[in-house]
């Protein structure tokens, strides 16, 4: 049976001229979207604001332990920012191809130094945290459609995986293929949809992978044994805006988070598989009486510790979890949060930096928590 | 074998310790740790730990409450919390909750609300939250509603509440004080405010108390001193107190006429009842009070005023050309019903003035054909009569209508202008439903309405022209006739094969014609109405065993059709008795537990030796099911079912027992647990000390004790003590709507409970509310083994709503005389409906 969003067989008239149709319409409404103001709110005057020029947001990551902040805009261009006053460093670097949204991974050197970008569709991309300048680039094949990338051996190595479960390696400073590296083909059944968002995501030390097309599933990566499997209980109790959501791992590998079918987040152990929390909404939705309202990821902090959701409803209320105890240590109103939580980033030192969307469709702001709201984050001097 | 039961104990035991140590996944020295912790996070998480570990983790308190110094508001609430939670005790945390209140988000308020709401110990810190919540002016209500479901735990706490206010704030929580505290310490938490200093308080105790029988001279004594006060202002709380009481006090006789200049209506309004009881010499003063009233704006005012007229009576006469006069303006139509009922004690007078309004302009006539014109209609009976010989259709037509409401004494002379409007089809219908409303008085018609069948749509009147037919009751040549015209058909439809049946069983000799056409039907492919065939076979008595075959026939066909035929296999009695085999099977087979659960009661009214393999599978279905879905709630329905069962003689047997323990240990449902808890101790004696118990932990406190506990207990021991004083406390009038529950409860029990006569007795002769008397009645004559005539003939003659009537199905065995009585009453399909659950009731008794 063909899954909603998985291949398409190809052949039929009918079917050519529905991809003939999406490609116009993604070629003439996507820029046409571009161009369109966001929301009316007035910008905060004291805020700070980094202006994407005429592209919104598609991915932010912070680096530096929160200093620098990457993004990732519509045109292709990667940014990078001082968080502390909100200035560009350097110049904007063409790392992708204008509306190519697909699966981008910012891995940043162990060395402090360089950052690589890889994505599907693009070659990978090293660049120097320093200005922002590009110091070369992979010729990474895009076949299979790579969708997770990771860096190992101290950053020398540039590890993909495709959707076909297979792995290459490749040499960060030579950009050279590894021939010697090759994991066990997947046995028949284990198929990853590779469109959209990626929800197929290779674990930092590339040792398991994760996967959540419904079914949450974390894979050994040599052997594809699974280790951990939640299935879809059936009740699913919401339709997903952008979901299923893609698997976070957090900074050392060593916990994943899935976003179930049933509105919760699981945190699971790599090494043993095991559950480790579950996270859920204590209060009810309040359009439907007993029906306990979804949360759907937006980070992980790298320590593990600490989970940021926000609720899939009309609330968009943010919420910060503690892993150990499974309970909601912060919530936030909605205010900031608007269509698009996925590009939210949460900066590496937990509960005090976060990307949202500007005022503005192709602004994003700084902003930071305390312990009972975010605020617009000032740039220093202000 | 004792060393592995033994560790298998141990390790059962540790399991439940270790669960409850570590609810979160960690020890609690672990979280202690944690709130030392220099990261802000990790320490607020620990405080969430806390705040739902309650006093597991008293060890906390120590470490919380430097937190309630904490710069940040958020902090500080949760803090608060969290040592509210760990100590039991609120002292330290609500003055900083009141503190910040202001400044949390709309979130977090609605969260401390939940959290006001959700603790279950009603304390002075409780009682201080809900002050600060009530702040909130949408949070107001929801406090006020829940306080008293507190329970009498929390009146000591609500006492103190109230004696720390002053004046008119200490006045407005008298005067909130729930009913139920009332009730449960007899007021005397508010007896001392009869002598507050300030008169706004001694007013405020004295309305709450008035109702109770203990305290209501002293608090009536009071209101009368202050009402000759020379304040104005005092005199207008005593009245407005008074006024919102809806009840009359003999003792404040003196206060009521007060209210008869009073400026505002709605005071003047509300004096109307208590004058019109205690002071008949001043009517006059409150016809002019409603005769402004129904002509108010307000539609709240107009209604209550017609009420009011209602139960003036006689004594209105002087409202009477007050109300015609309203009755005749242009927008009268929107209250003719109303309007209507008021006047209806002077029909008499007026009927002819009201006929004359019915048929001056037909369109306005017409809205006003409801159930409160029918007192006039014999009263312009000759206005009917001329415009049924008139030639307006328009007024034609609607003295058809209009006639249907005559009596049928006065109707057998109308029957020779109607039987002519059958033959025009715009009549054809209301002709016929007059007819039938006369019954036995139009039988000279009957040829005339069969003969509907032979005009060009006779077809569609089929269905009136049954019932009109059924309801005159042709005479055996008439009847010779229909059913040879009937006979004579070729290929006669369902309906009418059905018609044929209902008059031969009519007929004294040919109800073997009646057994032909239902077998036709019954084995005929064609499709025909389910429910007139259900109604044909009321008919059908244990004289009928040849239908037995057809019945089972078609059952077997689609055994969807139990839902018709099982009364009638009941009613077919012994002779019906082979049929327990196909219902056997078809429980076997079936899935749908409606059905087998309707089949199982026939098998234990024919066949009772079989109805442990029926128990068997309905045992198995359930528990299967329940292991599966543990929750149960889309079974709540099949669980009545199975209580209902259980109500069923000769009972279940030992095959049932493990459904019926499952469901009184694991499903709570105190309606469903008091129907099959007689039978489960029945069952296993073993079971009744489990049983009583957990019934006698949810016992409640009056007046909110669940009727299925009580039920439950009484059915297993009619002289609990607890129950049976929760019972007379209830029918010892202290209040005017809880005697209804007493007198359930009592007609419920199958045997009589000691003491409870004299008060159902001594209840009766005051007490006029019908959901209180025909319970009360029902249990009397069930208490004296047989009917009582006079009680019988008001209840069938009082046309009480179906619902009400359906009390008289726990009459048992000694209702079965009614039967004929009750399925003769007329009534619309819901009323008939109620009726049928009556007589289908009344049949499986035993």
């Amino acid at each position: 049976m063909t899954k909603a969003g998985s291949r398409i067989p190809f052949g039929g008239p009918a079917v050519r001229s529905l991809r003939a149709l999406s490609l116009v319409v993604a070629v003439v409404a996507v820029p046409a979207l571009a161009q369109v103001p966001r929301s009316p709110q007035p910008a905060n005057p004291d805020a700070m604001v980094l202006s994407l020029g005429d592209n919104h947001l598609i991915e932010a990551v912070f680096l530096q332990g929160g200093k620098l902040l990457a993004t990732y805009g519509a045109d292709g261009k990667l940014r990078l920012w001082d968080t502390d006053r909100g200035t560009p460093r350097g110049e904007a670097a063409q790392v992708g191809h204008p509306t190519n949204y697909h699966a981008f991974r910012f891995l940043e050197h162990p060395d402090g130094k360089r950052l690589v970008v890889a994505g599907a569709h693009v070659k990978a991309t090293v660049l120097s945290l320093e200005d922002g300048k590009i110091l070369h680039q992979i010729a990474v094949p895009y076949d299979n459609y790579p969708v997770s990338f990771a860096l190992l051996d101290h950053g020398k190595t540039l590890a993909r995986l495709d959707r076909t479960l297979n792995f290459r390696h490749y040499d960060v400073d030579s950009g050279k293929e590894k021939a010697d590296v090759r994991n066990a083909a997947p046995p028949k059944g284990i198929e990853v949809d590779g469109g959209g968002r990626s929800r197929l995501v290779l674990a930092p030390d590339a040792k398991t992978y994760a996967v959540n097309d419904g079914k949450c599933v974390l894979r050994d990566a040599a052997t594809h044994e699974a280790r951990y499997t939640l299935r879809p209980d059936g009740k699913r109790t919401y339709t997903y805006r952008n979901g299923p959501y893609r698997p976070y791992y957090s900074a050392d590998g060593g916990r994943v988070l899935f976003h179930g079918t049933d509105g919760t987040l699981r945190v699971v152990d790599v090494a043993t598989g095991k559950e480790l929390q579950t996270l859920r909404m204590e209060e009810a939705d309040p359009r439907r009486p007993g029906v306990r309202r979804v949360i759907a990821p937006v980070a992980f902090a790298p320590n593990g510790q600490w989970v940021l959701a926000t609720t899939e409803d009309q609330f968009g209320e943010l919420v910060l979890y503690g892993v150990a105890s499974g309970l909601e240590v912060r919530r936030f109103p909605p205010k900031v949060v608007g269509p698009t939580t996925a590009s939210i980033a949460l900066s590496p030192s937990p509960g005090n930096l976060l990307v949202v969307p500007g005022p503005a469709f192709h602004q994003v702001e700084v902003w930071e928590m305390d312990q009972s709201r975010i605020r617009p984050k000032a740039p220093a001097g202000k | 074998m004792k060393t592995v039961l033994a560790a298998l104990l141990v390790f059962v035991v540790a399991s439940v310790v270790y669960g409850q140590a570590d609810p979160f996944g960690k020890p609690v020295a672990f979280w202690l740790d944690r709130l030392k912790s220099k990261d802000v996070l990790e320490r607020d998480e620990a405080v969430q730990v806390f705040i739902r570990l309650g006093p597991a983790g008293r060890d906390a308190a120590p470490l919380l409450k430097p937190l309630l110094k904490d710069a940040s508001p958020e902090a500080r609430y949760q803090s608060a919390l969290a040592l509210w939670n760990v100590l039991d005790d609120g002292t330290d945390a609500v003055p900083i909750l009141r503190d910040d209140f202001a400044r949390l988000s709309a979130t977090r308020k609605d969260q401390l609300l939940n959290y006001a709401l959700e603790r279950k110990k009603p304390d002075d810190a409780l009682f201080a939250l809900f002050d600060v919540l009530r702040k909130e002016p949408q949070f107001e209500a929801r406090v006020t509603f829940h306080i008293p479901t507190l329970g009498k735990a929390a009146i000591p706490a609500y006492a103190k509440w109230i004696e720390a206010r002053q004046g008119k704030e200490r006045a407005a929580a008298i005067q909130g004080t729930p009913f139920v505290f009332l009730l449960a310490d007899k007021g005397a938490m508010l007896v001392k405010y009869l002598k507050d200093p300030d008169p706004y308080c001694r007013i405020a105790a004295a309305a709450a108390l008035a109702p109770l029988p203990e305290p209501r001279d002293d608090a009536l004594a009071v209101l009368v001193e202050l009402a000759e006060a020379k304040d104005a202002a005092v005199v207008d709380a005593v009245l407005r107190a008074l006024v919102n009481q809806n009840l009359t006090y003999r003792k404040a006789a003196a206060i009521y006429p007060l209210g008869l200049k009073h400026p505002s209506l709605e005071v003047r309004l509300g004096v109307v009842r208590p004058v019109t009881q205690l002071h008949p010499d001043k009517v006059d003063d409150v016809v002019d009070i409603l005769t402004e009233a129904v002509r108010d704006q307000s539609l709240m005012v107009r209604y209550r005023a017609y009420q009011l007229a209602t139960e003036l009576g006689p004594k209105g006469e002087k409202l009477a050309p007050v109300l015609l006069g309203e009755l005749k303006t242009p927008d009268a139509a929107r209250d003719a019903s109303a309007l209507l009922g008021a006047l209806a004690p002077h029909a008499a007078r007026v009927g002819k003035e009201v006929g004359e309004l019915v048929f001056a302009d037909p369109r306005r006539g017409e809205r006003m054909l409801t159930a409160t014109l029918q007192p006039f209609v014999p009263h312009f009976a000759d206005a009917v009569r001329t415009h049924l010989e008139g030639d307006d259709p328009a007024r034609k037509f609607l003295a058809a209508r209009v006639a249907k409401a005559l009596p049928p004494a006065t109707g057998k002379a109308f029957v020779p202008l109607l039987v002519p409007l059958l033959k025009k089809p715009e009549t054809t219908q209301v002709a016929l439903e007059a007819l039938e409303a006369y019954g036995p008085e139009a039988r000279s018609a009957a040829t005339d309405v069969f003969a509907v069948l032979d005009q060009p749509d006779g077809a569609r009147h089929l269905p009136v022209v049954k019932r009109a037919l059924l309801a005159i009751g042709p005479e055996p040549k008439a009847l010779d006739a229909m059913l040879d015209a009937l006979k004579a058909k070729a290929t006669p439809t369902p309906a009418e094969r059905l018609l044929t049946a209902d008059l031969a069983l009519l007929h004294p000799e040919r109800r073997k014609e009646a057994h032909d056409a239902l077998e036709a039907v019954l084995l005929d492919a064609r499709r025909f109405d389910r429910n007139e065939l259900a109604r044909t076979l009321e008919g059908v008595g244990p004289q009928d065993a040849k239908l037995v075959a057809p019945l089972r026939a078609a059952l077997k066909n689609d055994p969807s059709l139990l839902l018709q035929l099982d009364r009638v296999f009941i009613r077919l009695g012994p002779a019906a008795k082979e049929v327990a085999t196909d219902l056997l099977e078809q429980i076997k087979t079936q899935s749908d537990y409606s059905t087998i659960l309707r089949a199982a009661q026939v098998i234990y009214l024919l066949d009772p030796e079989h109805r442990g393999q029926a128990d068997e599978r309905i045992a198995a279905l359930f528990l299967e099911r329940l292991e599966r879905a543990p929750q149960g709630d889309e079974l709540n329905y099949h669980f009545r079912q199975v209580a209902d069962l259980c109500q069923t003689k000769p009972g279940p047997t030992k095959a049932l027992l493990p459904l019926l323990r499952t469901l009184f240990r694991n499903y709570p449902r105190p309606d469903v647990q008091g129907d099959l808890a007689g039978r489960l101790v029945e069952l296993d004696p073993a079971m009744e000390a489990e049983v009583v118990k957990s019934f006698e932990d949810r016992l409640g406190d009056y007046p909110s004790h669940p009727q299925g506990v009580l039920l439950g207990l009484l059915r297993i021991r009619p002289d609990h003590l607890a129950a049976l004083a929760a019972v007379k406390r209830f029918l010892d009038g202290s209040s005017t709507s809880f005697p209804t529950i007493g007198a359930r409860v009592a007609m419920l029990c199958e045997k009589p409970l000691p003491g409870v006569r004299e008060l159902l007795e001594a209840q009766l002769e005051t007490n006029t509310d019908p959901a209180f008397r025909l319970p009360a009645r029902v249990a009397l004559m069930r208490y004296d083994g047989k009917l009582n005539p006079a009680w019988i003939d008001e209840i069938v003659k009082a046309e009480t709503p179906p619902v009400s009537l359906l009390d008289l199905r726990w009459l048992g065995p000694l209702g079965r005389p009614l039967i004929p009585r009750i399925r003769a009453l007329p009534g619309d399909p819901f009323t008939k409906y109620g009726h049928q659950e009556v007589v289908a009731s009344l049949e499986r008794s035993r």
